[in-house]
């Protein structure tokens, strides 16, 4: 494992995330008033969220988008399925407190589980050991928690360097952020990680963002509404009610 | 109450089991001109996805586009899904016009599929529950097994139309296609008008045969 700081250190970080914990947490309160459904997608920042999502198009455009293809020329795909798994290791942690949080014990043992196996048999996280033995990987985050708590979506936001957010979802930035380990590293290895994290992070979004480019008239639009119900996905562990997402009428 | 029909598969029934759904397939008296059932539907389109996919380098786009044409035109219910997709603005259209959107959106749906399905490294299709809707229509939900890559969940609406079955969504890892669609060329046809859409839409098309 990385070195970790001292211990003061830890827990001047654990109150700075406490506080920005509870701020999100009201903000994600507020926020409420302005809800974003599917179907007439109440956008009311769309003019600066147009103006954030074309900065981030530029930025990928012209650094993130070549990284992430050079990274992939030049590592071979064993070698990145490692770094991948290891970086979703590391932020294991939001998924099993996320399961606890949403009253999921079971799952939330498993997924204990699966970190512990991974963080020693899988070297550090490098290798999918528990996956070998059954333990499939979850997707959890406090933004779905703050979801099944009742707290609406939200304004959509599309953020500087973040992309597509809700407010809801945003509101789980803070909290996910403390619990990724790679937050407890030192600053040495946080930084050349993070930046590796975010290339790979990148190249694994890459048909995705493909798919956008190919098929989108909009690109905006069709990012916003593929976000917001992939959000809606996984909030219902992929298993929402069919009426409720699959709806056919014309709207308006 | 929601009836939920569940049929699980089960690892060594499955590999049987979808061996002899493709081999019925294939044969050529199976394509019945009758009723069909949802679920039949859905294997059929998969059927021929297979097809291509081991036969992809050998077809090149435009071969993989004809030898998929006739199941997709026949799996999918394209006037209706034009009809959702361009919502409100259907209405305002000419006779004329809606045929030259249901035309254009089954040639973009071709290209689509044609180009997206362009090899093969041992992909599986495997059907996972058939649940009922409002409004007659049944859920099929099904999965994309990829060796060495993530599963790709794919859901499919389907609506009854004289005795068959055909496709109104597909929905891949809870993202409706139609809902997209409905929201990406409602911003073009709100902010450029049909013609445009169409000609946008026809621009898109030839792009998917040159790439």
């Amino acid at each position: 494992m990385m070195p970790l700081s001292s211990e003061r250190g830890v827990f001047a970080r654990l109150s700075v995330a406490a506080i920005v914990f509870v701020t999100a947490a009201m903000l994600s309160a507020c926020a409420s008033t302005q809800v974003a459904d599917e179907s007439g997608t109440p956008d009311p920042y769309e003019d600066w969220n147009r103006k954030f999502y074309a900065f981030n198009d530029a930025l990928d455009k012209a650094i993130l988008a070549p990284a992430a293809h050079a990274y992939v020329e030049v590592t071979p795909a064993p070698m990145r399925r490692g770094v991948n798994n290891f970086f979703d290791n590391l932020a294991y942690p939001e998924v099993f407190i996320n399961d606890f949080l949403q009253g999921k014990v079971e799952q939330g043992f498993e997924d204990v589980g699966r970190f512990v196996i991974n963080s020693t048999f899988g070297l550090g996280g490098l290798i999918d050991f528990a996956g070998g033995l059954g333990f499939s990987r979850n997707n959890e985050d406090f933004g779905q928690t703050f979801a099944v708590w009742g707290f609406d979506a939200g304004a959509y936001f599309d953020l500087p360097f973040l992309g597509p957010n809700t407010a809801r979802d945003a509101s789980g930035i803070p909290p996910g952020t403390v619990t990724n380990l790679l937050f407890y590293a030192n600053s040495f290895v946080t930084f050349p990680l993070g930046l590796l994290k975010i290339v790979d992070q990148r190249a694994s979004l890459d048909s995705a963002i493909r798919i956008r480019d190919e098929t989108a008239l909009d690109p905006y639009v069709f990012q916003r509404e593929a976000y917001l119900q992939r959000r809606r996905h996984l909030i219902h562990d992929g298993d929402p009610p069919p009426d409720d997402l699959y709806t056919l009428e014309p709207i308006r | 109450m929601r009836k939920v029909v569940r049929f699980r598969w089960f690892p060594g029934l499955s590999a049987a089991a979808l061996g002899a759904l493709l081999f019925a397939c294939m044969l050529p008296g199976t394509a019945r001109a009758g009723s069909t059932t949802p679920a039949e539907t859905v294997d059929r389109l998969h059927a021929s996805l297979l097809e291509v996919m081991q036969d992809a380098d050998g077809l090149k786009f435009t071969g993989r586009r004809e030898r998929l044409s006739p199941a997709i035109r026949a799996s999918f219910d394209f006037a209706f899904i034009s009809r959702i997709v361009l919502g409100r603005y259907w209405g305002e259209l000419s006779e004329d016009d809606r045929k030259r959107m249901v035309d254009t959106f089954t040639e973009l749906t071709l290209a689509t599929y044609a180009s997206r399905f362009d090899g093969y490294s041992g992909e599986r299709f495997q059907q996972m529950e058939i649940t009922p809707m409002s409004r007659g229509r049944m859920l099929v939900r099904t999965e994309m097994v990829r060796p060495g890559k993530d599963t790709v969940q794919l859901d499919y609406v389907l609506q009854e139309e004289n005795g068959k079955w055909l496709i109104v969504n597909v929905v891949a890892n809870g993202v409706s296609d139609l809902s997209l669609k409905r929201a990406d060329y409602g911003s073009i046809l709100k902010s450029q008008g049909f013609d445009s859409l169409i000609a946008r839409l026809r621009t898109q098309i030839a792009e998917l045969g040159g790439g």
